[in-house]
């Protein structure tokens, strides 16, 4: 069937209509990369930290300190961190390789944790402190517990914010089909009384919505990829703390998904709301 | 085809202004509906138009109770009946083919079908030269044709018209009134309500008068043009 042409809208109309919704899809596309990056970085800090311990001890009880780790089930890996490499560690912290040298270090260990099945870190604390007096099991737990409680409140807001960000499209779209129907409240009328079903004047109007929406859509991914890349390429000095700043091919299918999704949603809204007024019209 | 049983109306909790209105339009026939302005014409062609419901009593339009059709029902029902509005209502941003083609274009016909039959009927209406203008160029003469023949292009089995001579000079209401006439030849029932008694008196065509809400039958006038 024909599209029958509605009464045209002002040029302003339609290109602030363009502008909100490239804005929309490129805000919603930046948040879920956000949120992506802080699930990778959640991850990473997980698996850096979590299946890493430090045991803290002197020189003496070294030897006694490895034996009973080594005992113990769950622990894949025992080693004497060198002196050295405890100095070349502590070297950028310092700025003064002489106090470094001189500096009275204790002996540490790292010791590997079984991620399938780790040991119980108070069980082994509790070992130690019968085995060796004196030594000190640091599971990194004070500290990382918070960094990825932190990571993931970030990705939660990072999905919350998507989600507004969704429903404010939704309604801003809705309220745009409501003024276009406004405007053509007599050619809708008219329509009615020729034999028009409410179906195929939703129809219309979604169709009349369909180019604007997609420009708007394209533009939005287009800036919102431009801006991804460019964090990305840039990200090692721009932000501290993240050793790199990367979306994994699946990251990219979802955000790929946003711009679609985008479009899909402005069109049913539309044709939803375009449906309902035109039913309430005689 | 349209048939009243002791149809009241009434717009929301106001007087009652529709009485007991009892009549049948039959396929082919021809009526004028006469009376003083406010009697009442344009409330009745909207009920037969499937704008408005009775308020009381029966009205069946093609078979279908009025009163319990759902909505869903209307538009193929609409499509069967051509209405001339008092005021036209031509879309000013459409050209003059797109205004008559869109019945057609609902109706789901091929745009080749759509180009013959809107320039068929246009020619008719004596506007064949007229297919691109805008209804704001044509004067109110033309516009009235141009309403016309959106109404009849996709060949009703009804055409009801709401004052169709009230903004043309005698000349041109009697050219129109000529072309319902070939139009009822083809088949098409007609309705035209009017108070111009004076054009009507050349016509042969029973009347259903309207007075005071109380619609009577009466005999055609002379025929003389």
């Amino acid at each position: 069937m024909s599209g029958i042409p509605f009464k045209s809208e002002q040029r302003s109309m339609r290109a602030l209509s363009v502008l909100v919704t490239g804005l929309m899809v490129a805000l919603g596309i930046l948040v879920l990369a956000g949120a992506a990056t802080l699930r990778h970085v959640d991850t990473a800090w997980r698996h850096a930290l979590t299946d890493r311990w430090t045991v803290e001890t002197t020189a003496a009880d070294a030897d006694k300190t490895v034996a009973a780790l080594t005992t113990t089930q769950g622990i894949t890996g025992v080693r004497v961190v060198p002196a050295e490499e405890m100095r070349h560690l502590l070297q950028p912290w310092l700025h003064d390789a002489g106090l470094t040298a001189e500096l009275p270090l204790p002996t540490l260990i790292d010791v590997v944790i079984d991620r399938e099945r780790p040991p119980s870190a108070a069980v082994l604390a509790q070992k130690l402190a019968a085995a060796v007096p004196g030594a000190k099991l640091d599971d990194h737990g004070s500290w990382t517990r918070d960094l990825l409680r932190i990571a993931e409140a970030g990705e939660t807001i990072g999905l919350a914010v998507f989600a507004a960000i969704a429903l404010t499209a939704a309604l801003t779209i809705a309220a745009t089909a409501r003024t276009r129907l406004a405007v053509n409240r007599d050619e809708i009328e008219l329509l009615h009384s020729l034999g028009a079903t409410d179906g195929f004047i939703a129809g219309q109007f979604q169709a009349g919505a369909f180019r604007a929406t997609v420009v708007g859509v394209v533009t939005g991914a287009v800036l919102a990829a431009s801006v991804i890349l460019g964090v990305i390429k840039g990200a090692p000095p721009v932000i501290p703390f993240v050793a790199e700043l990367r979306l994994e091919p699946a990251d990219w299918a979802v955000l790929a998904l946003v711009p679609v999704g985008a479009l899909l949603l402005a069109l049913l809204v539309t044709r939803w709301t375009a449906y309902g007024l035109a039913r309430r019209l005689p | 085809m349209i048939s009243f049983d002791n149809v009241g109306f009434r717009y929301g909790v106001g007087p009652e202004i529709l009485h007991d209105i009892s009549v049948s339009i039959e396929p082919g026939s021809f009526h004028f509906l006469t009376g003083a302005s406010g009697a009442g014409k344009t409330t009745l062609l909207n009920m037969m138009h499937l704008s408005l419901r009775p308020t009381r009593g029966f009205l069946s339009v093609f078979g279908q109770d009025v009163g319990a059709l759902k909505r869903r029902r209307m538009p193929a029902l609409r499509r069967q009946i051509g209405m001339v509005f008092q005021d036209f209502r031509l879309l000013d941003h459409m050209s003059v083919f797109d205004n008559v083609a869109l019945p057609l274009r609902l109706a789901g016909e091929k745009e080749r079908d759509i180009r013959r039959d809107v320039t068929s009927i246009l020619e008719w209406v004596g506007l064949g030269d007229t297919l691109q203008a805008t209804p704001r160029a044509l004067s109110g003469g033309e516009q009235q044709r141009v309403a016309i023949a959106r109404a009849v292009v996709a060949r009703p089995g009804i055409l009801l018209a709401d004052e169709p001579t009230g903004s043309v000079d005698e000349a041109i209401g009697q050219r129109i009134l000529r072309l319902f006439e070939e139009l009822n030849r083809l088949g098409t029932a007609i309705v035209i309500a009017t108070h111009n008694r004076s054009l009507i008196e050349r016509f042969p065509h029973a009347r259903l008068d309207l007075d005071d809400g109380n619609l009577v039958r009466l005999p055609g006038g002379g025929g003389q043009s």
